[in-house]
């Protein structure tokens, strides 16, 4: 076998993207997974993005990645969220077809040069005086590599929970990896467990859709992508139901038969994505809860009944089924069920996603803490590229927070790890309206372009693009409004009369004027498109506001430029509280900005290692 | 910390009472800051050279006489433009400087930022900063301590109400801006607008507290005014019981306004003689009165004086009608006269009569004074409960100047982001007030409050 530039443990969303942007690098890449067919495979609900994750998706794609065609191409049903709220919270949302978005990643990665597929069990990391050597699998024996990606997903000691009954394994029907958990342990990761529910899936016959509530998606759909122009699939309907009383009495009831509530369970679970039996205990005083019908793909009868995670015996879940209207005569085809498996504490790793102590190893997805496919995949890439740029002799790539959520979830996980699994929230963002969903090719695929995932053109049309939007933008400050156009735009426009005197800008941000309001005066030297119009109105209309976020991020830029050498020993720093040093010994911040963002440390324990790393810069030149 | 670009100052000798204060100003507006707060600035403003200023804060007003010297960057403590001010010592008169500084935009410099600066700037070897770093971090510890004993109580007391309702409203907020497709009903504009408002309202409590905390700690302002040759001077000098004030029974003695300070009560109060109030026959006298005019824009009390043997001009009843009666005193003076003839005034105002000479009134004048003071709380005001520093002041401004932008009609049209953009601010502020990290407290409300997640 080959010396590989790279091997990549596991084909889930994480495993993907690292393996194809090395790749397409032109990096010699293995992908070793259980099962090739499984490759891509969305083992929990049937749809990407949604909010903080579909700025993920598409700052991934805006790099280059794959996430964003692929749902393009497999999109059943797309919805851009939050359209009320500002676009700094709007994200794209779209239901997926399960089974061809996996057989068609499955099919890409065959067709890709320079990737080798194997199906095959991994055992152990091969190291030798500290420098990795490659991996030890069950049947090929020894790879080498260069470097290594492990994204085990819930594979690592999975054992999945229905009742009462026990199966290892990592999804159902699938086997579990066993061995590799011990190799993480000698290499001195230690591992700890966490879990995550699915809900019950039942037969779309046997559900009375009369008595659900339709959902629709947009019309026409938007593409996740920078790349796609329109999206050409069939577009379906999903639909929403309630649990009542009578369920939740059931469940009450039999709640000394859930691993979750019986103790069975050690792993911690995601508050934002609680089981019912959560639900109904944590908030007892509603009546009700929403479900969403989300069918599984076009060619399956599979239906996600999502909102109903549970791990309940399989009788007491089709019970629980049949009291809710429009699925009293509901066919289960899979029981519901908990998982729960082994992960690292990220706090261990380099922000590029490489672990510490050994060079060469990366880790990306689930077992960092996070759970979501978008989180794994942002991971993956972000993995797959350093891996290549180190391998090349290159710098290393992060953003930083104030450039993308894929900045923030590194950061998050290195910097206070992740104690139950980790999701992406717009939230979580300081700087939430730089980091919007419509701008991240804006932000990124510059960096995409350089390093060989953005296609030249494609990178010069985007250029293009936002260079006729800069013209617009000078243009509507020097647009003056006349004295009979001001009658007549005070006439059809909202609020106060507008004088004479204004210009376009001007009017613009006022609240509910579209430039669409001021086409019967004023036009444009360059026609834009409906997507670079909706720029130039956010331009406009947030430009103060985006401003102060601006300055408050220049502020913060000037600690995280200032870099700790990775050597540095804090108990010899004098003047250190004992926290501090325990803490960031952990942790092992790598800018003063990382530094001061670790829980628990004061502002002076920061000052005194500011002027302590100033110190040694200058006694040693 | 601040950023480099902006300039920075504070108190560089230890705080408290003292013959001399040294203020450092640091960064690349410290020449202009200091020009801006100078009377007649010196020509040419010459390097390493100890000039003698007048100081005045931002509306003209004499702060100090001090000692300035000018330091361009790079041959500096920190490597920056820089100028120190050696000023009288005395916590009043450093605040008012400060005051006037922070009021161009220079910043209140953050314990060890100096030295920061100072490193940042390759002016500080190794054996010093660590040196230093000792001192900030056991600076760092006094001053905790500091703070848990003597404002722990109180400050966070007041402070974390607010917190917690502002971190309530942005919880409410970002539930709808996250969870949007899930069972939430998304905060209505009149329950923000409520929220808003009611934090509005207790930020604009704690800073009249602090308004009033300040008053306290500095003294108010009392001047003395009146037409010529009414006792003005007379007064002035039994409120001190001293002949501080030249005293001749020739109107106008009094050309320059005369400060001295009292305590009644346990309170400052700055007495000022001023001129007497009249045509000047000529320029000194001219300059006096229009001195006088302006000190008494800026009075907190003023205290009319009348003279009880002779009945008030028409002027002087103008005058009388324009004082603002809460804060204005009538005194007629030499009450011992067999001429005094008892006032019959159609004002509000209160009024007190008094001999400066045998005495007679100037307890009451006294219990007056520190009744218009303290207000309705009495002595009750002397127990300031949230006491602010000027730092904490203007965190708690910005942050009332936040809240302030946010208004019913801005509230109504505003998109989400940008209201949640806003309070976000709002609370970083409050955070930097406090010295709390809010880091994930929004979430973790979320969560605890909200049935989110399918």
């Amino acid at each position: 076998m080959p010396i590989y530039d790279l091997v990549v443990v596991g084909a889930g969303h994480a495993g993907v993207e690292a393996a194809l942007a090395s790749a397409r690098r032109g990096f010699s890449t293995l992908l070793i997974t259980l099962s090739v067919d499984a490759a891509g495979r969305m083992s929990c609900n049937p749809a990407i993005g949604g909010l903080g994750k579909g700025q993920l998706v598409r700052e991934i794609d805006a790099l280059g990645g794959e996430m964003g065609r692929h749902i393009d191409e497999h999109g059943i049903q797309f919805r851009v969220l939050n359209m009320r709220k500002g676009p700094a919270v709007r994200a794209p949302r779209a239901q997926a077809d399960k089974t061809t978005y996996n057989s068609g990643m499955v099919e890409k990665l065959r067709k890709t040069a320079n990737l080798d597929l194997l199906e095959d069990e991994a055992l152990d990391i091969l190291h030798e005086d500290g420098k990795l050597r490659g991996l030890l699998c069950k049947q090929s024996g020894a790879i080498q590599s260069r470097a290594l990606i492990l994204t085990t997903g819930t594979f690592l000691r999975g054992l999945l929970h229905t009742g009462s009954s026990q199966v290892e394994g990592g999804r159902v029907g699938e086997g579990a990896a066993a061995n590799m958990s011990d190799s993480l342990r000698n290499l001195g990761l230690s591992l700890h467990r966490l879990k995550t529910g699915t809900p019950p899936r039942i037969h779309r016959d046997s559900i009375d859709f009369d008595q659900c509530t339709p959902q629709a998606g947009d019309d026409p759909p938007v593409p996740f992508s920078h790349f796609t122009k329109s999206i050409t699939g069939p577009q379906v309907l999903c639909h929403l139901t309630r649990t009542n009383t009578r369920g939740h009495q059931l469940i009450l009831d039999n709640l000394d038969s859930s691993p979750l509530f019986n103790g069975s369970i050690a792993g911690l679970g995601p508050r934002y994505c609680p089981s019912i039996e959560d639900k109904v205990t944590r908030f007892a005083e509603r009546d009700n809860h929403t479900l969403f019908l989300e069918p599984e793909g076009l060619s399956t009868p599979r239906y996600y009944i999502n909102g109903l995670s549970t791990s309940l015996p399989e009788e007491l879940q089709l019970q629980l089924l049949h009291s809710i209207n429009g699925l009293q005569n509901s066919e289960m085809l899979q029981a519901g069920y908990a998982v729960e498996y082994d992960a690292i504490d990220p706090r261990v790793l380099h922000p590029t996603l490489e672990y510490r102590n050994l060079e060469g190893l990366y880790f990306a997805g689930q077992i960092n803490g996070t759970t979501g496919y978008e989180e794994a995949a942002a991971q993956g890439l972000l993995a797959g590229l350093n891996a290549t740029l180190k391998l090349d002799g290159q710098p290393a790539w992060v953003p930083d927070r104030s450039e993308a959520y894929l900045g923030i979830l590194v950061d998050d996980l290195v910097t206070k790890g992740a104690d139950e699994p980790y999701r992406m929230f717009t939230s979580r963002a300081e700087h939430r309206l730089l980091l919007r969903w419509d701008n991240a090719d804006e932000r990124l695929m510059g960096k995409g372009f350089e390093f060989g995932l953005v296609d030249g053109d494609d990178f010069a049309k985007v250029s293009e693009s936002l260079s006729r939007v800069d013209g617009a933008y000078r243009q509507v400050w020097k647009l003056n409004l006349g004295e009979s156009e001001a009658r007549t735009l005070s006439d059809t426009l909202p609020g106060d009369p507008v004088m004479p005197g204004l210009t376009a800008a001007q009017i613009l941000k006022r609240p509910g004027v579209l430039w669409s309001d001021l086409t019967s005066i004023w036009t444009l030297t360059e026609p834009l498109t409906p997507q670079e119009f909706s720029r130039l109105e956010t331009r406009v209309k947030y430009e103060g506001y985006i401003d102060r976020e601006k300055r408050s991020v220049e502020k913060a830029k000037k600690l995280e430029g200032l870099s700790i050498p990775s050597d540095l020993d804090y108990s010899d720093i004098p003047g250190l509280s004992t926290e501090a040093r325990q803490r960031w010994g952990r942790v092992q911040p790598e800018t003063l900005g990382q530094a001061g963002r670790v829980p628990g440390v004061r502002m002076s324990d920061v000052s005194v290692l500011m002027i302590y790393i100033q110190g040694l810069r200058k006694r040693t030149p | 910390m601040h950023s480099l670009d902006e300039t920075i100052a504070a108190l560089a000798t230890p705080p408290g009472e003292g013959a001399l204060a040294i203020i450092r100003i640091s960064g690349p507006r410290s020449r202009e800051s200091l020009l801006s707060l100078v009377a007649d600035a010196p020509d040419p403003l010459r390097e390493r050279y100890l000039h003698r200023v007048d100081l005045l804060d931002e509306n003209r007003r004499p702060l100090d006489e001090a000692t300035a010297l000018w330091m361009p960057g790079p041959g500096t403590f920190t490597g920056e433009d820089s100028v120190e001010l050696i000023v009288h010592g005395g916590p009043l008169t450093v605040r008012r400087i400060l005051g006037a500084l922070f009021a161009q935009g220079v910043k209140q410099a953050e314990p060890g930022e100096f030295s920061y600066r100072a490193t940042i700037n390759d002016r500080m070897d190794l054996m010093q900063a660590e040196a230093v770093a000792e001192l900030i971090h056991s600076r760092s510890e006094a001053e905790q301590q500091l703070a848990l004993s003597q404002l722990g109580g109180s400050l966070s007391r007041r402070l974390s109400p607010l917190r917690d309702n502002l971190i309530v409203l942005l919880r409410d907020l970002e539930a709808g801006l996250d969870f949007s497709e899930e069972d939430i009903d998304f905060v209505s504009r009149e329950r923000l607008d409520e929220g808003v408002s009611n934090l509005r309202a207790a930020a604009d409590e704690l800073l009249a507290g602090a308004e009033q905390g300040r008053l306290i700690r500095e003294g108010l302002r009392v001047v003395i005014a009146g037409e010529p040759n009414v006792g003005k001077s007379s007064l002035f000098n039994a409120l001190l019981d001293e002949e501080r004030a030249i005293v001749t029974a020739a109107p106008g003695t009094t050309r320059d306004t005369l400060r001295e300070t009292v305590n009644i009560g346990g309170l400052l109060f700055h007495l000022h003689d001023t001129a007497g109030l009249r045509e000047g026959v000529e320029e000194a006298e001219r300059l006096g009165v229009a001195r006088s005019e302006s000190l008494l824009d800026e009075a907190q009390i003023t205290l009319w004086l009348l003279d009880g043997t002779g009945s008030p001009s028409k002027e002087e009843l103008q005058r009388l009608a324009d004082l603002n009666e809460s804060r204005a005193l009538l005194v007629f003076s030499k009450c011992d006269s067999p001429d005094f003839a008892s006032p019959t005034l159609d004002t509000l105002h209160r009024n007190i009569t008094l001999s400066a000479q045998s005495g007679e009134g100037l307890p009451d004048l006294r219990a007056a004074l520190f009744e218009m003071a303290t207000g309705e709380k009495g002595a009750e005001a002397l127990q300031v409960e949230a006491a602010l520093n000027r730092r904490q002041e203007s965190r708690l401004r910005a942050l009332f100047e936040i809240l302030e932008e946010l208004d019913t009609s801005t509230l109504a049209n505003l998109e989400a982001d940008l209201l949640a953009s806003r309070l976000r601010a709002a609370l970083t502020e409050l955070d930097e007030l406090s010295g709390d990290r809010v880091g994930e407290t929004v979430l973790s409300e979320i969560f605890s409050n909200f049935c989110v997640g399918k």
